[in-house]
């Protein structure tokens, strides 16, 4: 099979794959006891009221009807409307990822930044009591769960020292802007972010310095580099040029990896920060039964980790000769 | 009986023979590398410590329809863990409590005891199932391949695209809060990753002469699937098994730190989650590190059991210590 | 023999009876089954009630209430759900023989009607009605018909009084406790603040007159819910009243002791003899925030406006026969008398600017996004889970003494750490009794008590032939850990109630009904007066 034909053959996977997933979410979400009035059931004065609202929501269709529907609708690129909120689930949802989207790129930063050069200086001083304090004190981080750093960090930062702010995204009573420069580049944001991308960065770091570390000994191991010290060149030299250079290869498939577990995983620290953010918001809709905003919110963080998954996939293929078109 | 049979019988009791030789020796080999893998030793180590307190911080109870019998009598805790023992809540550390009261009196050490059960529970559960069903996904997907892979592997990418903890927060809410469905909720995702890493092995072990030659003499596909290739990935499927466990035990603690824990039971996750929804995060430090404490310890000693498995799948590592 | 704790409330996986009862010689044993003499047991009790995850407090008490249950000799079912899923469960699917959740208590509800109509007459007993427990009793429908007719008050009294013992004899709900208590706030920055009967600072006298510091121009207030919506004309929680209240005015309001005020209107209605008309006017003089004047039209297609398209306000306004303007006043020809019509209409419906509305296509999906009202606080911005902005209304004819209201949406425990970090000024929920305990030690804040409205009860499924037995529910009823409930797992916020009246609203409540408080022993004699007896396995059984 030649290359071409192989990548249109996974292309066309990923499109039955998308739609597995989307009717997937539809069938999950139609399972849920309660439909969007449930919660206002006490609000309406007679139950007509209710009937009427859930006609409106044309939830008194036939499934195979609302599912067509649904389909039609992310063909079309729309998300219908939020059954809670009575507003675009689009115009909804947008600042909330931003925000998810902002906090889970900090952490992933740090995470990455400070995951591979430790990882990289674990690896070039292997067998030494710093490598094995290392190792030790990476698993620990990966060990606990991102609540429990979180409440720590709280712990710490808020509640002994009193430093940092408890939770939310700024300052009260400030212009709410959408332009992200105003929203986001401004000493009180950043000090909101601090503890939360901290709680990421410190859960996420594990997995680039443990990778960098393995890939760092095999390149080591290599005869290129005994050539390079042969020729004179500075350790340090050797060091950043090739060994560095040849073992980011597998972090990047790594990073496509980690950023759907990021982002699936940010509920947990927004939860603990109050951070309003997408993770929260998919759960909350949830419990309110507002298919939309829920579907919506799955289906932007699934559909990013299978494309993820996806360019992962033909990413190895270029950078790895060895695999066969399977 | 004609001569070939024969031969075939007396090939198969060779085998079998060699392939318990190789499991030992995957067995020797782990032990190998425990004995000069103090981190190894150490998460096993702690791993007994709290099996013995699972088994050991409370009775143990079984019923049939009408018939009970105590299979253990003991209790390490102290106090019932539900029991309101204390005249007053949020009491620091005494010796009649030694790691405090919650806030409505409750002993914070016979709850902390008594969450070890589930976790055990949960965890060991969790993963053996998840690793269970992603293992002969594997198996089956790499051996058949064709439309048969085609088809689990294309719902492993759909797995792959469901967030894990909003997954399991939603299908918990939807079916209920309970040990069984939480343990559900988490195999559902969990098996994906075991499932994708053995398709890859059994692959390039399928194109491996023992395999050729069992399919000369006859040998059932069945037969090579579960007892030629199987104990060949086993190593491999061992390791994600420890950290399916590690998963599943951090997956469980989350839900519960949400509030949607198991009802009824108490977890460590839940013991955090009641810290918070008392308010006492700021003060009841005696009430809040422990449960945290036990997640990281459990979770860490099996990850350094995982870490001493990784050698035996991967001799290389064992060089560099 | 085996206790009831072997099923007692946290068991661990497989746990059993308390630490020393570990006796080994208890170590196997067979349940015995029914006794000779015995008929049929009790069916098990499928009792739902909310997980520690959606409520702390009351998944506590069902706990211990299941517990009771249980010593007495009951087989109960635990079934805890999230809130949603209960709700569907109960009131809509009306599946369950006892639950437990919380009416809330907003001005509109201190006028007994809805509690004792609504929830009680047997017009409301169909799947999703309000009358949950299924009661129907046709002396007592004649009762709540009768005080909803009488315009006279001490007659109406006398009324509600007896609809009250009624319904405690027959114990079709068990009332457990009124659930009010403190909101928190920021003693330095506001130098006084004005809880109110019910809402506490959610009330709307609260953000009217609570007075800032020296300085202090911002007022935050943090609340546990985001808003879901500040289109009146869309299914709305009570969260989202407290705040369109805000921006827009009605012809009366609640004032404090639940009773409508004149506020749009100059005077209180005049009603025609036959008790069908009714007659208001209008302040002259007034305007909306875009600066055009609020005329008797604005009024009268505000009510039109509802009638049309707002589900939760038709049936306010459903007895309406006809609108008629003349200058300054306004008058409604009603079908019949109603004694409600002031509280359920007349202090409801809001004024909007016809300008506006009229142009709106189909207010139920697309309001006004500038929210264009006459309210005391004007509109200024809004981004839902972060905040909303409001502004002081400075031409209104009753100003209030702040000049701007944040709204911060978010996890309520987390907004209390806010407070104790002076990151906020105002809570609208009630902290934990441990927070509350740190909030009274500290100097800069404060607590701010009021009385609720609002209960915590049970409701019997009465449709159910186990549960249809007075005796059965009674005995529940003493089961019902109420002094526990208030004193312990709240820290003494709340009051214990026995009637859906709270005592809080002297007018109505009465003191006289039969009380039920727990004691297991009382349970046991009505379960004996009913018929049923205890089995030599503990368990209930009817007499042969």
């Amino acid at each position: 099979m030649g290359l071409r034909e192989y990548i249109v053959r996974r292309i066309l996977q990923l499109v039955f794959t998308l739609w597995a997933f989307v009717t997937l979410l539809f069938v999950l979400f139609r399972m849920v006891p309660g439909d969007p009035t449930t919660r206002f059931v006490m609000e309406y004065p007679t139950p007509e009221a209710r009937e009427q609202r859930i006609e409106e929501l044309g939830l008194n269709e036939p499934l195979y009807v609302q599912y067509f529907e649904y389909l039609g609708q992310l063909l079309r690129g729309e998300f219908g409307d939020s059954t809670h909120y009575r507003e675009p689930v689009s115009e909804l949802i947008f600042p909330l990822f931003l925000n998810t989207v902002v906090l889970m790129f900090t952490a992933l930063i740090i995470a990455y930044t400070f995951g591979v050069l430790f990882g990289a200086a674990m690896g070039w001083l292997r067998g030494s009591r710093f490598e094995r304090g290392g190792i030790v004190l990476t698993l620990v981080a990966r060990s606990s769960p991102e609540f429990w750093i979180g409440v720590i960090l709280v712990w710490i930062f808020v509640f002994q020292l009193g430093v940092l702010p408890r939770s939310g995204i700024g300052a009260h009573g400030g212009e709410l802007t959408m332009n992200v420069v105003d929203r986001y580049a401004n000493v009180d944001f950043l000090r909101h972010l601090i503890l939360p991308a901290l709680t990421g960065a410190i859960y996420y770091m594990a997995t680039p310095a443990l990778l960098m570390r393995n890939t760092m000994l095999e390149v080591l191991k290599a005869d290129f580099i005994e050539i390079k010290k042969a020729e004179g060149l500075p350790e340090r030299t050797v060091l950043y040029k090739h060994a560095a250079r040849n073992s980011v290869l597998p972090l990047v498939t790594v990073v496509a990896i980690a950023t759907g577990a990021a982002m699936g995983g940010s509920v947990i620290i927004e939860t603990v920060f109050n951070w309003p953010g997408i993770g929260r918001e998919m759960v909350a809709s949830v419990t309110r039964n507002d298919y939309p905003v829920a579907m919506a919110a799955f289906f932007l963080m699934g559909t990013a980790v299978i494309v993820m998954n996806f360019v992962a996939d033909l990413a190895y293929l270029y950078l790895d000769p060895r695999v066969k078109y399977e | 009986m004609s001569l070939e049979t024969a031969t075939a019988d007396d090939d198969s009791l060779d085998r079998r023979k060699l392939r318990w030789q190789r499991r030992l020796e995957a067995l020797r080999n782990w032990a190998g590398v425990l004995k000069e893998d103090r981190m190894g030793q150490t998460g096993i180590a702690i791993l007994a410590v709290f099996f013995f307190i699972g088994i050991f911080a409370r009775p143990i109870e079984i019923s049939v329809g009408p018939v009970w019998a105590t299979v253990q009598p003991f209790s390490l805790a102290p106090y019932e863990p539900g029991a309101r023992v204390a005249g007053t809540g949020l009491q620091g550390p005494s010796w009649d409590h030694p790691l405090g009261t919650t806030a409505l009196g409750r002993d914070v050490l016979s709850q902390l005891l008594a969450a070890t059960r589930v976790t055990l529970i949960v965890g060991i559960v969790a993963a053996f199932m998840a690793v269970f069903i992603g293992a002969n996904v594997g198996i089956i997907s790499a051996y058949y391949g064709g439309w048969v892979d085609d088809i689990l592997m294309r719902i492993t990418d759909v797995v792959y695209g469901v967030p894990f903890l909003p997954f399991a927060i939603a299908l918990v809410f939807i079916i209920g809060a309970s040990l069984v469905n939480v343990i559900f909720a988490i195999v559902l995702i969990l098996w994906r990753g075991t499932a994708r890493v053995v398709r890859s092995q059994v692959l390039s072990h399928k194109q491996r002469p023992y395999v050729e030659s069992a399919r000369a003499i006859g040998a059932s596909d069945f037969r090579i699937m579960y007892v030629q290739i199987m104990p060949n990935v086993l190593p491999l499927i061992s390791l994600y098994a420890a950290f399916a466990v590690a998963w599943a035990v951090i997956a469980e603690a989350s839900l519960s730190f949400l509030g949607l824990g198991p009802p009824g039971m108490i977890s460590w996750g839940e013991m955090i989650y009641d810290v918070r929804s008392a308010g006492a995060l700021r003060e009841a430090w005696w009430w809040v590190f422990p449960p945290g404490i036990a997640i990281m310890l459990f979770v860490m000693s099996v990850f350094f059991i995982g870490r001493s498995l990784e050698k035996v799948v991967n001799p290389e590592l064992r060089h560099s210590k | 023999m085996r206790t009831n704790s072997r099923r007692s409330f946290l068991r661990s996986v497989g746990a059993a009876g308390a630490v020393g009862t570990a006796a080994l010689a208890g170590c196997v044993g067979v349940d015995d089954g029914a006794d000779e003499d015995l008929g049929e047991p009790v069916p098990e009790i499928q009792f739902v009630f909310q997980t520690a995850g959606a409520s702390p407090d009351r998944n506590e008490l069902g706990n211990l209430i299941a517990d009771n249950f249980e010593a007495v000799g009951f087989e109960v079912d635990r079934q805890e759900r999230e809130f949603d899923p209960a709700v569907q469960q109960t009131v809509v699917e009306q599946d369950f023989d006892v639950s437990l959740l919380g009416w809330g208590g907003t001005p509109e509800r201190i006028d007994p009607h809805i509690f004792l109509t609504d929830m009680h007459h047997s017009d409301y007993t169909e799947e999703g009605g309000r009358n949950t427990p299924g009661y129907e009793n046709p002396d007592y429908d004649e009762l709540a018909e009768a005080q909803a007719r009488e315009v006279d008050e001490d007659a109406r009294r006398e009324l509600v009084f007896e609809a009250q013992a009624m319904l405690s004899e027959d114990q079709p709900r068990c009332y457990i406790a009124n659930e009010g208590g403190d909101h928190p706030y920021n003693a330095e920055r506001l130098d006084s603040v004005n809880p109110t009967l019910g809402e506490g600072l959610n009330g709307f006298w609260n953000f009217m007159e609570l007075e800032p510091a020296d300085g202090v121009n911002e007022v935050s207030f943090g609340y546990g819910a985001d808003i879901i919506s500040l289109n009146p004309m869309q299914d709305m929680a009570t969260p989202d009243r407290q705040f369109i209240r805000l921006i827009y005015d009605q012809l009366y309001r609640f004032g404090e002791d639940g009773d409508p005020v004149p506020w749009l209107a100059v005077d209180e209605p005049e009603i025609s003899d036959d008790g069908t008309m009714f007659t208001v006017e209008i302040r002259e003089g007034h305007t909306f925030h875009d600066g055009e004047d609020v005329t008797v039209d604005d009024v009268a297609f505000s009510f039109d406006l509802f009638y049309e398209h707002s589900p939760t306000y038709q049936a306010y306004l459903d007895g309406i026969e006809e609108i008629e303007t003349s200058g300054n006043e306004i008058t409604f020809h009603l079908e019949e008398p109603d004694a409600t019509f002031i509280s359920n209409a007349l202090a409801q419906i809001y004024v909007f600017p016809e300008h506006i509305w009229s142009e709106i296509h189909d207010p139920t999906e697309q309001g006004d996004d500038d929210y264009i009202g006459s309210g005391p606080f004007e509109f200024e911005d809004w981004e839902r889970e972060v905040e909303l902005q409001l502004g002081r209304f400075d031409d209104h004819f009753q100003p209030p003494n702040v000049s701007r209201l944040i709204r911060i949406p978010g996890d309520a425990g987390t907004l209390v750490d806010q407070i104790e970090a002076h990151e906020i000024d105002m809570f609208g929920n009630e902290p934990t009794p441990t927070q509350a305990e740190r909030i009274a030690d500290d100097p800069d804040l404060g607590l701010a008590t009021f009385q609720d409205v609002g209960h915590v009860k049970l409701a019997y499924n009465m449709r159910r032939d186990h549960m249809d037995d007075p005796h059965l529910r009674r005995a529940m009823s003493y089961c019902v850990p109420k002094e526990t409930f208030v004193e312990d797992i709240r820290g003494g916020m709340g009051t214990v109630t026995h009637s859906p009246i709270s005592e809080a609203v002297e007018n109505w409540h009465n003191p006289d009904v039969e009380q039920y408080t727990e004691d297991l022993e009382a349970a046991e004699e009505e379960l004996e007066a009913g018929g049923y007896e205890r089995g030599s396995d503990g368990k209930l059984y009817y007499a042969e």
